[in-house]
């Protein structure tokens, strides 16, 4: 429980002075002074400055859906697509340049989109493409791979150009890649 | 004309430097001694360093919309469309992943666009898939605008991604499997190929 607790005080922490400041001009120092936690002890738990960084991009995959895969795949995928977008557009354009950078250095622990959510987004596509909703004929993985690809590219372009983010454009971006008729929220 | 040709020279000579001896370890005053020039006369044509490799990419999308252009003239919107979307990743992995990702970083510390995401290319490739779909040789019914701008940000996105994953797949042909099964190809692939590809 205590645990868990100086954890969560060093997300929070890290994620007010990112934000702030951006990544570049805070310290780890600024990062474990203001959550009152030691350094060593957020090295022990491998914190570091980069992985605080992708944490706040992590999507929360325990938010439950509100669409039923079962009834609506393709409002589950929608679902589904938001919990990983709702992170990425969270903190402009600045600080996902940032995230970017890390992830071509090599220093950022994960690939840009996380596998957990990528294998969910797998089973979606699967289930959609059973209910035969799904036109384009690949198999649902390489069909993920271009959909999660296609989402890299476009947040890409959204941190280098400032643009907004136009999430409609985004879900008319997958339903184009699946070659479906619809890809919307139910309600 | 000159100036292209000369800046072109100094190109093609740093990045075969590049290459060789790796990004890091080639200084301007190498590039200068292989060309016999003055490093004020190199900063003429190319500012800096690493501005080598995103003029690079500036050349290699403007001469694919040449090339397009032709193809479209000859009526073969088929090859102009592989054209216009496959010169980058085949110039990328003509470079290898190392060099496409100091581009990339570049590229975020710039904000720089790319060259080949210019308005220009945009249309072409709209225009490209309209035509195919007038032909009823593409399969989706989708507005071409949009499928072009999914098209040129899917490349975006593999792209950096195989940059940052160090080059661990096919790019050329991972992308040219997206497009087919996107655009619902019809007709046989080889429509898709261009003259220099053969």
């Amino acid at each position: 429980m205590k645990n868990r607790d100086y954890i969560d005080r060093l997300y929070a922490s890290s994620k007010r002075l990112f934000v702030e400041n951006g990544y570049d001009a805070v310290t780890m120092d600024e990062i474990c002074e203001s959550a009152g936690v030691s350094k060593p002890t957020a090295y022990a738990a491998k914190l570091t400055k980069p992985v605080l960084l992708a944490r706040l991009y992590r999507p929360d995959l325990s938010e439950s859906l509100s669409a039923d895969p079962k009834a609506d795949p393709l409002g589950s995928i929608a679902d589904h697509l938001d919990r990983l977008l709702d992170r990425i557009f969270s903190y402009g354009p600045d600080l996902l340049r940032d995230l970017f950078r890390l992830e071509l250095d090599g220093r950022k622990p994960d690939y840009f989109i996380e596998r957990a959510w990528y294998f969910e987004l797998i089973e979606r596509i699967e289930h959609a493409r059973t209910a035969g909703l799904i036109d384009n004929q690949e198999e649902a993985e390489s069909l993920a791979g271009m959909v999660a690809n296609f989402l890299i590219g476009y947040s890409f372009e959204y941190s280098i150009s400032s643009a907004d983010e136009k999430r409609e454009n985004l879900y008319e971006g997958v339903r184009c890649i699946l070659r479906v008729r619809r890809i919307d929220h139910a309600n | 004309m000159r100036t292209e040709e000369k800046k072109q020279q100094l190109i093609d000579s740093a990045l075969q430097l590049f290459q060789s001896k790796g990004y890091e370890n080639v200084s301007i005053e190498e590039i200068c001694r292989r060309n016999s020039i003055s490093k004020p006369t190199f900063y003429k044509y190319i500012p800096a360093k690493e501005q080598v490799l995103a003029h690079y990419f500036e050349q290699v999308s403007r001469q694919a919309m040449e090339k397009a252009s032709g193809y479209l003239a000859e009526e073969r919107p088929a090859a102009a469309l592989q054209t216009l979307l496959g010169a980058v990743n085949d110039a990328a992995e003509r470079l290898g992943p190392e060099l496409y990702r100091i581009y990339w970083s570049y590229r975020i510390r710039q904000c720089a666009q790319a060259d080949f995401r210019s308005s220009e290319l945009k249309h072409m490739t709209t225009d490209c898939i309209a035509i195919l779909q007038q032909k009823s040789e593409i399969d989706s019914k989708e507005q071409p605008e949009k499928l072009a701008m999914v098209l040129l940000d899917l490349s975006e996105g593999l792209g950096m991604s195989w940059a940052a994953m160090n080059g661990a797949f096919d790019l050329g042909r991972r992308y040219q499997n997206s497009v087919f099964s996107i655009l619902g190809v019809l007709i046989a692939p080889s429509a898709y190929r261009t003259s220099e590809a053969s």
